[in-house]
Parts: structure tokens; sequence; C-alpha cells
């Protein structure tokens, strides 16, 4: 059930309606309506997949109980180790499982019989989101960073919730499961804001992810038909594809827990105008790159001062293992390995009085530093985008030597220009969490109206047939 | 307050819910060759003796009208082997003549992936020929024409009814005569202009593992119809010289290896290879490199009536 179909609209009244007419003081109720909401959601994709979500949902439910019970250290930790490696492991099986028997094979120079795959089988989908979500909670009560929760219902609501089980944004247990044992009532306001960034989410994913990714698809399906600029443009076009893509699903994965009375981390915050790549990373997918700060990168560097080396190598392997959490790929490796490398670079001593380069790079003219983030999402996005190392390769191989051979196309046509009107709205509002946020402050009623019918109609009338966000995949 | 917001929303949707269905109503007035088919499907069905299944290239490439045997059209664009099983098989009981299955293998036909569940032109079929592609239940949002590919039809609607550039002359075979249509047309016809344009659809990319799975599905097509002891005809129509030259010879061998397994395995299937027949068919024959226009879907089906009536 994409966020952008009709189904998900229709099962979105029901549950809006049937939830609110329980009554904001039957907690109990809502949660459990939630819960089977959130369950009925997801058996939409794939029903068989529920066990697992259940499953994983009670271990860490009995790992956070245990661990806080526990005063050995030791044991402690064994119940940490517990839950980690039945997240961990749940995800390799499922995820890297083919990935790493190929590596295998291709190591040792095994002949590859046709049945070695023998772990035939879909990837849950949300897998990397709610095992992240779930297994954080572990962490942060091993920590005692928080208390676990005696109430199974909210801890299996806070791991399936509807709105942001498939794709994110991984919540912090300290943000979103107390919510799910506070009374909600109804907030006008809020329901406003829900249903309009809603409108804005899809207005991101119709109208100018999914247009800009026929562009995408047409330069990176022949590459070799095309010259370097026109790559490079198509490279560019891609990392707004997916901004838009991802932040559209967002907002209304957003939106929709607004409309429910729950708040839901941010997770982009305008990236295009970062200024370095260590600060692209602060304002792209915000609540992934929190999680591995504090899971991986922290417990890495320690809590004592690291030199320099060891930082760098500690943000080696964390940015490595971001490459790596998007999917079972080489390109996503190596995506991850170049973001680090990038990182790496920018916090060296290399300039005049030992300044780094995100230091001078912040100075910078913000077309200096802006243009050096698009060279580097240059790269990265051929590598994130390509569909093996061979086809990235043959791209980056083509934009760098200037190949002027092939087409020049500039794939554009009028409909990118929901691009610009994108950016425009994005960039005159860049202190709200998205443009339409507040509108009745700034619009009359019919005109506000108005603009909601335009958006509508722009939006049904240049709607493709559904095609599911780039981050379900992952 | 809760109240008052639910009101507000119901009074807000509702213009959007009315605004739908004229659109909706609109884009079902707009000839069609679903329309037709569904309309012979409830008059002829018991007569009708051969089917022909497959993409575009068969839907412009054949004309029933010319068939001695009555003959229904089912091909459309996009349409794969998947989807030509499932509609066969939603088929086959409101079709107690039939005889003959027409079914196609252009060149890259097994590298191309099958259209799956969530095919737009599922709600096509489920509304028109009432044969469920979907693979699961389905319900009324189902059945919605405009919403299955919204900036498909919106295109349509504006080509027909605002800028009447689109006015398909369909026959009773739901074969569209009109020959303003193509790229062919849109150069005037001009040869020279014609074999110098080196960008038009076609398929470069190999992908041996989805030759695999879908050369398997097209036997156990075949099988199927084997066993229900109903004739096939597996019909490549021409291509247009540019075309032939730039297929990739690898894509090439795998898909002629198919055809040749198929009619060494199978005693009830027989091939009108008439892909690289660049001798019988003029430049005025094809719409574009991979289509025939009009004129040489008559060529074409006076081929595939000849097949029909040496059986």
């Amino acid at each position: 059930m994409l966020f952008n179909s009709f189904d998900f609209g229709l099962f979105l009244i029901v549950a809006y309606g049937i939830y609110w007419a329980l009554g904001s003081r039957r907690r109990i109720a809502q949660n459990t309506f939630l819960l089977i909401s959130s369950y009925l959601f997801y058996a939409f994709w794939d029903w068989r997949f529920l066990g697992l979500l259940l499953a994983s949902s009670l271990v860490d439910y009995w790992a956070g109980t245990a661990i806080e019970q526990s005063k050995v250290v030791s044991k402690r930790k064994r119940i940490l180790w517990i839950s980690v490696c039945w997240n961990l492991g749940v995800l390799v099986l499922f995820k890297y499982f083919n990935f790493f028997l190929d590596g295998f094979y291709e190591l040792f120079q095994l002949e590859a019989s046709s049945t070695y795959h023998f772990w035939n089988v879909a990837i849950p989908l949300g897998l990397s989101f709610y095992t992240f979500q779930t297994l954080g909670y572990t962490i942060d009560v091993y920590r005692k960073n928080i208390k676990p929760t005696k109430n199974l219902l909210s801890f299996l609501c806070f791991v399936s919730f509807f709105p942001q089980l498939v794709a994110g944004p991984i919540e912090k247990a300290k943000s979103l499961l107390p919510q799910f044992d506070r009374n909600r009532s109804f907030d006008l306001q809020k329901s406003k804001e829900g249903l309009r960034q809603i409108l804005w989410g899809l207005f991101k994913k119709v109208l100018v992810a999914e247009k800009l990714g026929l562009a995408v698809n047409m330069a990176f399906q022949h590459p070799e038909e095309y010259n370097f600029i026109t790559l490079s443009y198509a490279v560019v076009l891609f990392c707004f594809q997916v901004y838009c893509d991802f932040s559209g699903y967002t907002d209304i994965a957003i939106g929709t827990a607004k409309l429910f009375g729950f708040d839901l981390s941010r997770n982009f915050r305008l990236p295009y105008l970062s200024k370095s790549i260590s600060e692209l990373w602060q304002r792209w997918h915000i609540t992934l790159t929190r999680w591995f700060t504090d899971y991986v990168y922290q417990p890495l560097v320690g809590k004592t001062k690291s030199s320099v080396s060891k930082k760098a190598i500690a943000l080696f392997i964390t940015m490595t293992l971001i490459g790596l959490w998007h999917g079972a790929r080489w390109t996503y490796l190596l995506f991850g390995m170049v973001s680090a490398l990038f990182m790496i670079a920018e916090r060296l001593p290399l300039f005049k009085h030992r300044q780094t380069l995100r230091k001078v790079l912040s100075k910078a003219p913000r077309l200096v530093s802006m243009g050096y983030v698009f060279f580097g999402f240059l790269i990265m996005g051929v590598l994130f985008r390509s569909e093996n190392v061979s086809q990235a390769s043959l791209i980056l191989k083509r934009i760098f030597s200037f190949t002027m051979d092939g087409q020049f196309t500039s794939l554009i046509s009028w409909k990118l220009s929901y691009l610009f009107v994108l950016l425009i709205a994005e960039l005159s509002y860049q202190k709200k969490e998205y443009p339409l946020e507040g509108l009745e402050f700034h619009l009359p009623k019919p005109l506000r109206w108005v603009l909601y019918y335009a958006l509508i109609i722009i939006i049904i009338r240049y709607a493709e047939p559904k095609e599911a966000f780039i981050y379900f995949q992952f | 307050m809760q109240r008052t917001f639910i009101t507000y929303c119901i009074l807000f949707f509702i213009p959007v819910a009315l605004g739908y269905l004229t659109v909706e109503y609109f884009t079902r007035q707009i000839p069609s060759s679903f329309q037709i088919n569904k309309e012979r499907l409830e008059k002829d069905s018991d007569q009708i003796e051969t089917l022909i299944l497959g993409s575009s290239q068969l839907m412009s490439g054949i004309n029933a009208e010319w068939l001695f045997s009555p003959t229904l059209n089912l091909a459309s664009g996009n349409q794969h082997h998947d989807t030509d099983f499932k509609l066969l098989m939603g088929l086959l009981p409101k079709l107690p003549s039939l005889k003959t299955i027409v079914l196609e293998v252009s060149y890259s036909h097994f590298e191309l992936p099958h259209n799956g569940a969530d095919f737009w032109k599922n709600s096509v079929y489920l509304d028109y020929y009432d044969i469920n592609c979907f693979e699961r239940f389905t319900y009324f949002k189902d059945r919605l024409i405009f919403l299955s590919n919204p900036s498909f039809f919106a295109e349509q609607l504006q080509e027909f009814y605002l800028d009447q550039t689109m006015q398909p002359k369909l026959n009773l075979f739901a074969f569209n005569y009109a020959d303003s249509y193509g790229q062919f047309n849109a150069l005037n016809y001009n040869k020279e202009a014609i074999d110098q344009k080196d960008s038009f659809k076609i398929n470069l990319i190999e992908n041996p593992a989805l030759y695999h799975t879908n050369a398997a599905l097209f036997k156990e097509l075949i099988d199927t119809l084997q066993n229900r002891q109903l004739q096939v005809i597996v019909a490549s129509p021409p291509m247009y010289p540019t075309y032939l030259k730039k297929r990739v010879p690898s894509i090439l061998k795998r898909r002629n290896q198919v055809l040749q397994e198929i009619v060494a395995q199978y005693e009830n299937v027989e091939v009108l290879f008439e892909e690289e027949n660049t001798s019988d068919y003029e430049l005025k024959d094809f719409w574009n490199q991979s289509h025939l226009s009009p004129s040489g879907a008559k060529k074409f089906t006076q081929s595939l009536n000849t097949l029909l009536n040496s059986r």
C-alpha cells in the first residue's frame, strides 16, 4: 500500500475515523486499534513477514526488561548481545546473505552452481528501519539512557507504527515511545498541519521525483549513448529525485502521524544548501545518521579524546556501514566509502593555521561550497544509482574524461519545472519544516482552498502509474 | 472542533470527488479498442476461432477484418507474456470455438520484464474484459480507468477533446486504420531523415537471468495450450531496416534459440517470422521503426491468413 495510492487514502480515512471515534481518553483502545491498523497495513505488502515483525518486537521487549532487572554487568551485556545478534542476524539473513555468499565464492574463486543461492526470499519491507529502531531501544536501556517500558502494547505500537514502519524516520524510543503512553486528544491545528504536510509530500513525490525519475532512467539505461554534459546533468537530477522521493515520503509519514496526534522527527533540512559533505549528512536522512553516530561512531571513538587517525578510522567504518545499510550491493558499499573519504578529507588540517577544509568551505562563498558539494554528490550519486560497479565506472569515466562522443540532450521537458517551484518554495520558507506550514497565517481561507485544489488537480493530472518509493527497497 | 474539522474535510473533498467522476466519464467516452473488444466478447464470443495476444506490434500489425477465421485481437501496448497468460486463462471458458492462439515473440521479448501484478492496464482488463490480472482481491477502485494511469489518460483527454489531434478510426475488429500517427508520418516519410534517425525505442540491455524466467513462462504457456489441444502461431512482425541493424546479436541469438526449441518440441506450434522481411514491406508500411502502419498491417495479416488457412 503506497502512500501515494488510492488504497492508502481509503485506509487513512477509515483508520482516522475509527481512531478518533474511540475517544481521546481511551488510550488502550486507541493503541490497540493503532496496532491492528499497523499490522494490517504491513500485511497488505506481505502478511508472511508479520511474524518476523512481531518476533523482533518481542525479542527487544524482553531484552529491555531483562537488562533492567539484571544488576550483573556481564549478564546485562549478554542480553544486549542476544538482541544485537538477533536483529543483525535477521538483517544479514534476509538482506545480505546472498551478497556475502557471492563475495565468498568470488574470493575463493569457487565455481558457483546454479543452486547455491538457496536463500531465495524477498527482503521483508522496512526491515532495515524497524530492526534499527528496536535495537536502538535495547542499547538505550543498556546504557541507562531510558527506562524500559512495561507496557507491551505500547512497545508493539512503537515498533510497528504504520506511518513510519516501512521507511522511517528511525525514531528513538526516548521521543516516540512515551507518546503511546500519553492520552492523545484531538488537536485541530495539528490535524490541519498533518493534511498540509501530506499534500506537500505528495507534490514532491508525484510531481517532482517521478518526473525527474523518467529523465534520469533514460540516461542511466543507456549511459553509453550520452555525452558527459548530459550524464552530469542526469546525476544532478537524480540527486534531486532521491531527495524529493524520500523527503516526500517522510513528509507524508510525519503528516499522517500528526493526524493521529503523534510527532515524528524531522529527517531532512534542505540538504542541497550544505557547504560540505559532512554537513550534507547532517541534513540528509538525519535519523539514520543520528543512529549510526550514537550506536556505531561514538562507541568506536570512545569517551576520551581520540586521535585524528582513530576518528578517521571510526568515520570510515561508520560511513561504510551506512553505505551497506542501503542494500547488498558493491555500489552502495563504495558510496559509503567515498562519503567517508570526503568527510575525512574535510576534517584534516590541510590549510593555513591548521584550518580544515570544512572550516574553509563554511567561510567560502555559497556558490563555491555548493559547487564542491555537488562535485562530491556527482560521484556519490553515480554510485548510489548505478546497478553495478561496471555501470558506475562507465558513467564516471565518461563524465570525468569529458566525453563528447554521444548525444546531448537536456532531458528536460516543461514538467521538470516543478523542481524549480519546489526549490523556490523551500528556499523562501527555509525556517519552516515544509513550505505550507502555518499557511492560515499568510493566506485567507478562499485563497488557501484554491491553492489546495490547484495542487490536488496537478498531482492527479500528472500522476504516473504507481511507483514504489526509492527508500522502500532499503 | 473535531466535528467541524471533519465537516470541512467532507465539504472540501466533495468537489474533488465530483471532478474526478466527470473526468472518469469523459475518459470512458474516448473510442478505444477495449470497448470494441468488450462488445465483441459480449456478442460473438461463441464464434471466435482465433485469439491474438501480444503487444502493440501485433495490435498495429494485424487487422482481423482481413482474416477468414473469426478473430479477436486483444494485443495491446506493453502487454507481455505473463499478462497474455492471465488473459488467456480468463477467456478460455468464454470462447468455446477457439482453435488458434497467436502469440508474439519480438526481438527482445524474453529480456524485458514481465508486466507483473501492478500493471496499470489490469484495471482496463478488469473493467472491460472482466478478467482479474491483479492476482488479488479487487474492489471498485480497481475498475477506475483514469486513475489507473492519470498522466496517460489526461493526455488522451487533451488530445481527443481539446486539441482533437487524436481521432482514432477503429473498425469493428478494434483495428485503428487512421494513418496519421507515428514518427515516420511526422518526418513526412522522408527516407533519408528516417534512415539517419538513430534514437528510437529498442532494448539494448542484455538480461540473461530474465531471459531464463521469461522463456520458461512462455514454454509453460505453450504447454497449457497444447494440453488444451489449441494451435499456436508465434508471430514476429516486420521491423524497419534501421531497427534490424541495431539489435544486439546475443539477445537475438537467445531469442532465436527459443523459437527453434519450441518448433522442435511442440507439434501444435508454427512460427510466422516476418521480422527480417525487408523485401515485401516499404517505407509507408511502417508507423515507426518497430510498428506497422495500416498498409503494412494488411500485408502482414495476409501472411497470417495464408498460414491459418493452410492448417
